[in-house]
């Protein structure tokens, strides 16, 4: 069971998280101050962490740094507000944690702690494999069993994207941001365009597409079993 | 008609009037000295003539030769002249060798000019003559040569100071006609940035200065109530989407429930579905509105860097062409780059995307969209045209508002605030935004330069025909 703990001061949000994520089979432990959060935090050992920026006695940012200071590198995911987003929020994702602003989707927090807990390895192999995709990521070239897929630079990144998070749900807000760099809100259907062209080239005749679309969520790319 | 023309014809005004005014007065001024000075110097010269013409006159008779001829002997005739006549008019003893020809005999004092004595000079006397009791005729006389000197002396001076003051009546009066023209130069360019939307400008004043100050300090309080309002009606919308956010929230937390219970029959996992929809395009919306307001209220500079506008434009084109494709739009690019701009990359990408993707949209089957760089490479303009149908003009300005949608655009998706989140960028670069006719079809115009020289530059639309 994945040990999720919350450090949350607005009731009504960390309600809506708690109740959702004990659904989903989550272990979830709620705390409503900096200080509470920060010493069940450091008291037990947890799967991830989900954190607000703004909260009283600590500030959520501050709460992560004196973590990795004492040598707890649990993956944390802060939630702030729009107008609350600088560098030092940027930095969260190149650091291995994660940002989240409100409001969100349940859907797209469950799928960035699900991608936080299976942070993909940062493999050095050149050769990225995934039921019958392979692709070299030197060469630039992707196959799907013998067939080559002559795909374009986007859809190439598209594919790197979906299977290094295989079996993950991928939301339209993490492709933008991963594969496109677009850290904004874009009412387009940008993403699925791209995508449909992405699994024409990909699905073969008589066969399921490998890359589903999650009702309201986003996708998933599953090797067939 | 220009201000500037204006403010130079008012300086000039009240330039020339004040010296014309300092003139004048100067003048009049000059006129009462010269008369009071000049009467003055000659009521004395007389009253010496009349008390001596008096005093000899009260002698007795025949104390008077002698009395004039021994004053002869102490006192050299240079100023005074004395003469005693016999009844014809011939001289008996005196300093003056005639009587001067048809004076009157009366006592009074009169000018006369010419010779006095034989072989002497020319004079200017003022002379008194009466006719003693025993015939003979006694006259007094002062040579006013000093006093016309004094009187000629005064004359020049006062004519020199007068033209002095003239000069420097001019020179004042021009000084500070221009001093207040360029006050009023001053006040109208802040009024200017004021009218454009710079509301936070405040118009030069001095606490205790003179009456222009204290309009314009009136001016400043009711520019600070307006701004106040005006952010205070900001804050209405923007509290009023934050505190939509929550609720609507919530139901799309028990709608996404209500659809994974998996109790629903198919028409009410669609009628969910629907629902869902709904409500992410409000929270859409509502983000937006947030989105637009975070940028208004960032005049933060800090995220500033130096890029290249092209390879921006090439890659969201990239990022546009399929979907461009799909809807039957030909998108191009006409960009040679690198071209350097200074600003927030990630806010240009998103002013560029959302007027790629607003173009797409609203250009409609069969039409071209160019996404091109013109300008020079110190002041590039970026610039996305399209063929479409384009936007009539009385529709121009208001498209950059917030929820702004031509009736073309009602049919299309996204909520209407794409171009006042462009808008929004521009004023925190202080960038001009332009949307043209591109005959046909509608042509945007962002130059890439600071303009108005601050974060919350104006953005103008211009509206010409």
């Amino acid at each position: 069971m994945t040990r999720l703990l919350l450090i949350e001061d607005d009731a009504a949000t960390a309600g809506e998280i708690v109740a959702d994520f004990t659904a989903k089979g989550f272990a979830i432990e709620h705390a409503s101050d900096g200080a509470c959060g920060l010493a069940a935090a450091t008291a037990q050992h947890w799967d991830v962490l989900v954190v607000d920026r703004m909260l009283p006695s600590m500030d959520g940012l501050s709460i992560i740094r004196a973590l990795r200071e004492r040598g707890v590198g649990t993956p944390a995911l802060i939630l702030t507000a729009l107008g609350a987003i600088d560098d030092r929020i940027h930095g969260l994702r190149s650091g291995g944690d994660d940002y989240l602003v409100k409001p969100f989707a349940l859907g797209e927090l469950g799928a960035r702690l699900e991608a936080l807990l299976r942070r993909p390895a940062d493999s050095l192999s050149p050769r990225l494999r995934v039921g019958p995709l392979e692709l070299d990521l030197i060469a630039r070239t992707a196959r799907r069993g013998t067939r080559t897929l002559d795909l374009l630079g986007r859809e190439f990144q598209l594919l790197e994207f979906m299977m290094r998070r295989e079996g993950q749900v991928v939301t339209r807000k993490m492709l933008l941001e991963g594969v496109w760099n677009y850290h904004f809100d874009l009412k387009s259907n940008l993403v699925d365009v791209h995508m449909g062209r992405l699994r024409r080239k990909l699905d073969e005749p008589g066969t399921a597409s490998l890359i589903t679309n999650i009702r309201g969520i986003g996708f998933i790319l599953n090797a067939p079993a | 008609m220009r201000l500037p023309d204006l403010v130079r014809r008012t300086a000039l005004r009240w330039g020339l009037g004040l010296a014309a005014l300092l003139a004048l007065a100067m003048a009049s001024a000059f006129a009462i000295a010269y008369e009071l000075g000049t009467s003055a110097l000659f009521r004395a010269v007389d009253r010496s003539v009349l008390e001596q013409l008096e005093l000899l006159a009260a002698r007795p008779p025949d104390m008077l030769e002698f009395m004039i001829t021994s004053r002869m002997n102490h006192q050299p005739a240079v100023i005074t002249r004395v003469g005693l006549f016999r009844p014809d008019g011939s001289l008996i003893v005196g300093d003056l060798e005639f009587l001067p020809p048809g004076l009157p005999l009366n006592g009074k004092i009169h000018a006369i000019t010419g010779r006095m004595q034989r072989g002497g000079d020319s004079e200017d006397l003022h002379v008194a003559a009466r006719r003693l009791p025993d015939g003979r005729i006694l006259l007094v006389g002062r040579n006013v040569a000093g006093a016309l000197g004094v009187q000629r002396t005064l004359l020049w001076t006062l004519a020199i100071g007068l033209v002095v003051a003239v000069l420097v009546g001019l020179g004042v009066g021009a000084g500070f006609g221009l001093r207040a023209e360029q006050r009023l130069r001053r006040l109208g360019r802040v009024a200017e940035d004021i009218a454009s939307g710079r509301l936070h400008a405040r118009l030069p004043a001095r606490a205790n200065g003179d009456a222009l100050d204290q309009l314009s300090l009136i001016f400043n309080r009711i520019l600070e109530r307006l701004e106040s309002i005006i952010a205070t009606l900001r804050h209405v919308g923007e509290d009023i989407a934050h505190d939509m956010r929550t609720p609507l929230t919530g139901v799309r937390v028990r709608l996404e429930r209500a659809r994974q219970d998996g109790r629903l029959n198919a028409a009410g996992q669609d009628v969910v579905d629907r629902a869902i929809e709904g409500i992410e395009q409000t929270l859409a919306i509502v983000a937006s509105l947030l989105r637009i307001a975070e940028i208004e209220h960032g005049r933060r500079q800090s995220g500033f860097t130096t890029f290249d506008l092209a390879q921006v434009l090439a890659q969201t084109s990239d990022a546009f062409a399929p979907l461009a494709e799909d809807s039957g739009v030909t998108l191009a690019v006409d960009a040679i780059g690198p071209v350097a701009i200074h600003g927030d990359r990630t806010l240009i990408v998103e002013a560029v995307v959302n007027l790629v993707d607003n173009a797409v949209k609203f250009a409609g089957s069969g039409h071209h969209v160019v996404l091109g760089l013109g300008g020079s490479a110190l002041c590039p303009v970026l610039c996305v045209s399209d063929d479409g149908p384009g936007i009539p003009v009385v529709e121009r300005e208001r498209v950059f508002h917030r929820f702004y949608r031509g009736d073309a655009g009602r049919t299309a998706r996204g909520s209407g605030l794409g171009l006042s989140l462009v808008a929004a960028v521009a004023r925190l670069h202080g960038f001009a935004l332009r949307l043209l006719d591109n005959a046909p079809g509608c042509r945007v115009e962002l130059d890439c330069w600071p303009t108005d020289g601050g974060a919350m530059g104006a953005t103008r639309t211009p509206m010409s025909q």
